[in-house]
């Protein structure tokens, strides 16, 4: 059964082969910074969507999980130079555990609950990273952490590939019978249980998996900067909400897309100084009142009224 | 030590239960989790001295601080709160209130910068308890606190408004069904929620600092507050503010003050975990 | 052979005892009824033995074995699988995607080897439940008559020993019923599938079932044929109230 490539796909590969062609085409370091940031970003939403877009529990904390793996690779460059290919399995091991951590004693919390356990813990964080400042370096954060490579080229490519293949990871995920059955949790967790789907586990292993794609992300953001801080870790449990719900829950790529999106707003409106918040909170405001479906959801569904239903695709006729 | 313990435990608890009061009206009545709810307290800080700087006299400029947060409150469950609430999954109204508080919060910002301000005293003379010398600025918010949270109290027990708005609380349809305009109860619920945080803001303004930035504890304290008295109850969320005021005002004592939103936050998330119905809670989630 | 026993299963909220020692057996491939008016006990029968709610005493075995304490999801992978009164579909999802789910269970990726397999499984059940046109259509479009076939689907798609099915019929017009009805007769005659059937609903019912267990006040008050039951006057009476038999016999 062949699938058409649908539009928006292309314009997706399109633009991701723009990425792998753009330092060959333009030699701009500043943008190539920019864009490794935003590839990091686009990966810290996707890991959110696979959570809270699909079982529909908001996690508040996410800046948690990205901790874990920024961490984890700071302190342990205190004491000897850990390289990526070593640093990053070990984020992927201690995230996914951490995921699995938060997510089981959270399993019978929903909405405005969840976010607040989820924010606490997050918040519980944050605050022993300041008070234990000697071990965490407390609001100045910790240096010396590997680079990703030797310059910024060459990083850019390493941040690339690595967002492209976790992404394209989340999405098949996402598009699996496990996104499947996520979203059937979501959407009536009795009715899946009558099935015999065992909801618990699969809400847990979302948890984990989500942590690990998060945290791993954290850790090659700390070998980009040679730096990790409370700054660039924490407040990112907002932000993160901001940029997936703008983009889009539930499919992976849209809120990817807004991660990639704002992040690249938020730093062409650097030069506004304060007044860059104050957009980027309006833009949210605005969006969840008009645009609650997330800007790259609606152009997506925009394509999809082309789309053969499956029914048609089984040579079934459709009444319509 | 015990005396410092025991009257800044109370007054920071009135001011705490004042705070959670009107977040758990809002929670429990409208069933909307305002996270904009800080900012009210961080607006009317503002607005008083705003209108006081410009040389209204200062008592002035907090009643009609109090007023326009008020009307900010009723305005905002008007129109947005009440169209996301309708609209289903309550994580919009949860960004939508956050976004919000974090607007204003970068608003306060550009238009009067992020320094720390405050305002002149309510109240001057100070009283000596004991061996403490509490300044009239304290005795004033918690005069003015206990005073509130009992006209409040009053207010939803005795007035034909008060049972409508726990009527309302305790089943939208059917109060709907008696003839209730549900729709005003949390339109009003939300202008006393808004002014209850109000108050509490402009009282503890000429001792606390105002930034840009203070709402955000605020908040998060008067949601674990309201979570761990339980949903539902008035009283659940006053008992459970003394409770919060003393442990905060012990652990600063004993171990140190950055510790405290920590304190807060296990609690909440014991709470969450074992017991999500609070202490007194009567709805479970 | 017995394939579900229930025994003297107890369940008191506070002073009201919900389900008051009700007692009966079904055996393999029996179409039972179980009748009773509206608050007699028998969705929350339906929910004890299930596992959706704990009982305070009693026991239900399936196959043999003891499920008293067990949660839904294994119950329901060991082949026993209800439908809800008020439907329960997957929102967000097409009707594809709602009996696809019924297929990702622990028992059903045993049982079904690929996606060709999987794909052709459930065509064979939409095909049966009358659903094939509508396959690929996003529940939240579908009309009630619609959604409570997609209900009885759900649960025939994961390939039940038994099925509990409560009040599949509520809620709908006679010619929305027949289809659902003649589902479900040919999952029993055509898969062997043991039913057990909620509904107060007397005509369609009484075709449908061999034999009924009669409720009223959370106790078993009759058990037999369908013509036996509808005379039976405490039947009649928990219906009719006190007197209701005479009433029925002047």
């Amino acid at each position: 059964m062949k699938k058409k490539i649908s539009i928006p796909t292309i314009f997706v590969l399109l633009g991701t082969l723009l990425l792998f062609l753009f330092p060959v085409i333009s030699g701009d370091l500043y943008l190539i910074t920019v864009f490794s940031i935003a590839l990091i970003y686009a990966v810290y939403a996707a890991s959110w969507d696979l959570l809270s877009g699909f079982t529909g529990k908001e996690n508040f904390g996410h800046g948690a999980f990205i901790a874990i793996g920024a961490y984890m690779l700071g302190l342990m460059s205190q004491h000897f130079a850990i390289q990526p290919y070593l640093s990053i399995p070990i984020a992927a091991v201690l995230s996914f555990i951490y995921g699995v951590l938060i997510g089981l004693p959270t399993l019978r919390l929903k909405g405005p609950y969840f976010a607040l356990a989820t924010l606490a813990v997050a918040t519980i964080m944050e605050k022993m990273t300041y008070s234990f400042s000697d071990i965490t370096g407390g609001e100045d954060g910790l240096y010396g952490i590997e680079f990703l490579t030797g310059d910024e080229v060459s990083s850019f490519y390493f941040v690339l590939i690595f967002a492209v293949i976790a992404i394209f990871i989340l999405y098949r995920i996402g598009k699996s019978n496990f996104g499947l059955t996520l979203k059937a949790i979501k959407s009536d967790d009795d009715a899946a249980k009558a099935l015999g789907i065992y909801t618990d586990k699969f809400k847990v292993l979302a948890f984990g998996i989500s942590a690990t794609f998060a945290g791993i992300a954290g850790t090659i953001s700390g070998h980009y900067y040679s730096y990790v801080g409370p700054d660039i870790v924490y407040p990112l449990s907002l932000t993160i909400i901001i940029m997936c719900v703008v983009g889009g829950l539930g499919s992976i790529i849209p809120a990817a897309l807004g991660g990639f999106a704002l992040s690249y707003l938020s730093e062409m409106l650097r030069d506004f100084g304060d007044w860059n918040q104050l957009i980027y909170s309006g833009i949210l405001m605005l969006t969840v009142i008009f645009l609650p479906r997330g800007v790259f959801n609606i152009i997506g569904d925009l394509f999809k009224r082309s789309k053969k239903s499956h029914g048609e695709m089984l040579g079934k006729e459709v009444k319509r | 030590m015990l005396q410092s313990l025991l009257i800044n435990g109370t007054i920071n608890s009135s001011i705490y239960a004042l705070i959670a009061l009107g977040f758990s009206l809002t929670f429990g009545v409208a069933g909307v989790v305002n996270l904009y709810h800080g900012a009210y307290y961080m607006v009317a800080a503002y607005l008083t001295f705003v209108l006081s700087s410009a040389g209204l006299p200062l008592w002035f400029s907090a009643v009609i601080a109090l007023l326009l947060v008020m009307l900010l409150g009723g305005v905002m469950m008007k129109y947005p709160l009440l169209y996301l609430k309708k609209k289903g999954d309550s994580i919009y109204l949860l960004i939508f209130t956050l976004g919000g508080a974090y607007f204003t919060q970068y608003l306060i910002n550009i238009l009067l910068g992020a320094r720390f301000y405050s305002i002149p005293p309510f109240m001057d003379q100070s009283l000596t308890i004991g061996s403490e010398v509490v300044p009239g600025s304290r005795i004033f918010a918690f005069i003015v606190s206990v005073i509130t949270i009992v006209v409040v109290m009053l207010f939803i027990g005795k007035t034909s408004i008060g049972k409508k708005i726990t009527a309302t609380s305790q089943d939208v349809y059917a109060a709907e069904l008696v003839g209730i305009n549900t729709n005003l109860i949390f339109v009003v619920t939300a202008a006393i929620s808004a002014l209850l945080a109000g108050i509490a803001g402009v009282v503890i303004s000429p001792y606390l600092s105002i930034s840009p930035t203070m709402w955000l504890s605020t908040l998060i304290k008067a949601f674990a507050i309201v979570i761990f008295g339980g949903l539902g109850s008035l009283g659940g969320s006053i008992l459970a503010a003394f409770i919060m005021g003393y442990l905060e005002s012990f652990i600063a004592l004993t171990w140190t003050s950055s510790m405290t939103e920590v304190a807060f936050l296990v609690v909440v998330f014991i709470f969450l975990i074992f017991k999500p119905s609070g202490l007194m809670g009567k709805k479970t989630i | 052979m017995s394939i579900l026993s229930v025994q003297h299963l107890l369940k008191q909220f506070g002073g009201l005892k919900a389900v008051n020692e009700v007692s009966f057996e079904v055996k393999k491939g029996d179409r039972l009824g179980i009748l009773g008016p509206n608050g007699a006990g028998k969705t929350t029968l339906f929910n004890l033995i299930t596992g959706f709610i704990k009982s305070d005493s009693g026991t239900v075995n399936f196959q043999g074995e003891s499920i008293i304490g067990m949660s839904p999801e294994k119950i329901a992978n060991m082949g026993l699988v209800r439908t809800f009164q008020i439907v329960k579909p997957f929102k967000e999802l097409t009707v594809f995607d709602n009996l696809k789910i019924a297929t990702l269970s622990k028992k059903m990726k045993k049982e079904i080897k690929s996606e060709p397999e999987r794909n052709s499984w459930i065509e064979k059940i939409a095909e049966m439940a009358e659903l094939s046109h509508v396959l690929s259509e996003n529940v939240e479009l579908l009309p009630h008559g619609y959604l409570k076939k997609l209900e009885v689907a759900k649960a025939l798609t994961a390939n039940p020993t038994i099925i509990l099915l409560d009040e599949p019929f509520a809620g709908l017009t006679y010619h929305e019923i027949d289809p659902i009805s003649r589902v479900i007769r040919r999952a029993n005659e055509e898969n062997g599938t043991t039913i057990v059937l909620i509904e107060h609903r007397l005509k369609e019912f009484m075709k449908l079932v061999e034999r009924i267990v009669a409720i009223d006040y959370g106790e078993k008050i009759a058990e037999g044929t369908p013509t036996e039951i509808i005379n039976n006057p405490k039947v009649i009476e928990s219906y009719l109230g006190k007197g209701g038999a005479d009433l029925v016999n002047s």
